[in-house]
C-alpha cells in the first residue's frame, strides 16, 4: 500500500489537541468563575461620598445586567445622577422604585426619588454596545464615582 | 457562569435519558424517531440560551459541551464500570448458530437485522464453528 503518512505531524496534532483540552477546561474554569459574567470575579463595586454602586464588570450584548445603588439619607428627596455618555450605551428595562422624575443637567441624568431615604434602588439595564464602557455615578455632580465595565460581543 | 451550569445539566439529562430509552443505531431510526430528535433540539434550545441572544454565550455552550464531551470520554477510558453505564456493554445474541431469542426481544432486534448482519460478514453457521459476534450480531 502506498500510504501517505506522517507520523510526526500526527504527533504534533496530538499535542496540540491535549493544549486545546487544557484551554477546553480553563475556559470553563473561568466561565464558573465569572470571567464572562454572572459570577465571583464579576462582582464589583464602587463606594464614596456616602454613595454605594454594586455592579457587574463583564457583561454580554443584549443580555441584562444590574446597577445597585444604595442612596444616603437626604433631607428631602434622594437623588442619583448617572452620565449620559454611560447610559447612551444601555437600553433602561426597569428602575426600581420608579423616579419621580428624571432631569438632565449637562452630561447628567438625575433620577429623583420620593422620601429622605436612605433608599436601594436598583438598574435593569441592557447593554446595546460591546467593549469596554466608562460610567459615573454621583448624588451631586461635584463627586462623581467612576466604573467600568466591560460588555462581550 | 449559567453557561456552564445550564450546559451541564443538558447534557446530563440527555445522556441519562437517551440511555433510559436504550440504544438504536442511526441505520434503525424512523422518521418519526428523527422527528423527535428536531423537536428536541428545539426544546433544549431555550432552555440552554434563555433571553441571552450574545454570541459570547453560543461560544461558551460550544465550549462547554464539547469540554464535558472530551472529560467524559477520558473518564471512560478510566473507569470500566463508568464505560459501561454509558455505553453499555455487547451482547451475544446468536451464539453457535442458535439465535437466542430472550436476548433478541429484549433488546428490540428482529430476524430480518441478524439476516442482513450476516450477510454483510457472512456468518458460519454449525456446529463447531463460532460465530464471529463481534462485528456481526451483536448490538
Amino acid at each position: 500500500m502506498d500510504l501517505d503518512t506522517d507520523v510526526n505531524f500526527q504527533h504534533r496534532i496530538w499535542t496540540a489537541q491535549r493544549i486545546g483540552w487544557l484551554i477546553i477546561g480553563l475556559v470553563i474554569l473561568a466561565t464558573l468563575l465569572g470571567m464572562f459574567g454572572n459570577g465571583p470575579l464579576s462582582r464589583a463595586s464602587a463606594q464614596g461620598n456616602g454613595l454605594r454602586l454594586e455592579y457587574e464588570r463583564f457583561g454580554r450584548l443584549q443580555q441584562p445586567t444590574r446597577l445597585r445603588f444604595l442612596l444616603p439619607p437626604s433631607k428631602h428627596d434622594t437623588e442619583v445622577s448617572l452620565g449620559r455618555d454611560y447610559l447612551a450605551a444601555f437600553q433602561i428595562d426597569h428602575i426600581t422604585p420608579e423616579p419621580k422624575e428624571v432631569a438632565s443637567t449637562g452630561p447628567w441624568l438625575t433620577y429623583r426619588f420620593t422620601g429622605p431615604g436612605p433608599l436601594v434602588v436598583t438598574f435593569d439595564v441592557l447593554p446595546l454596545e460591546f467593549g469596554r464602557l466608562e460610567g459615573s455615578a454621583a448624588i451631586s455632580p461635584s463627586a462623581a464615582l467612576a466604573f467600568q465595565q466591560f460588555i462581550y460581543p | 457562569m449559567d453557561a456552564v451550569l445550564r450546559a451541564a445539566v443538558i447534557y446530563g439529562f440527555l445522556l441519562v435519558i437517551f440511555r433510559i430509552a436504550g440504544e438504536r443505531t442511526l441505520a434503525s431510526l424512523t422518521t418519526f424517531d428523527f422527528v423527535l430528535l428536531l423537536i428536541i433540539a428545539e426544546a433544549t434550545q431555550q432552555g440552554l440560551i434563555g433571553d441571552d441572544f450574545s454570541v459570547t454565550k453560543a461560544l461558551l455552550l460550544v465550549t462547554t459541551l464539547v469540554g464535558i464531551d472530551v472529560g467524559l470520554s477520558l473518564l471512560k477510558d478510566r473507569s470500566r464500570l463508568l464505560h459501561k453505564l454509558i455505553e453499555g456493554v455487547p451482547l451475544v445474541l446468536v451464539a453457535d448458530g442458535t439465535v437466542l431469542a430472550d436476548r433478541m426481544h429484549r433488546r428490540d432486534f428482529h430476524y430480518s437485522q441478524i439476516e442482513r448482519a450476516e450477510a454483510i460478514v457472512s456468518v458460519v453457521k454449525g456446529p463447531g464453528r463460532r460465530i464471529p459476534c463481534r462485528h456481526s450480531a451483536t448490538v
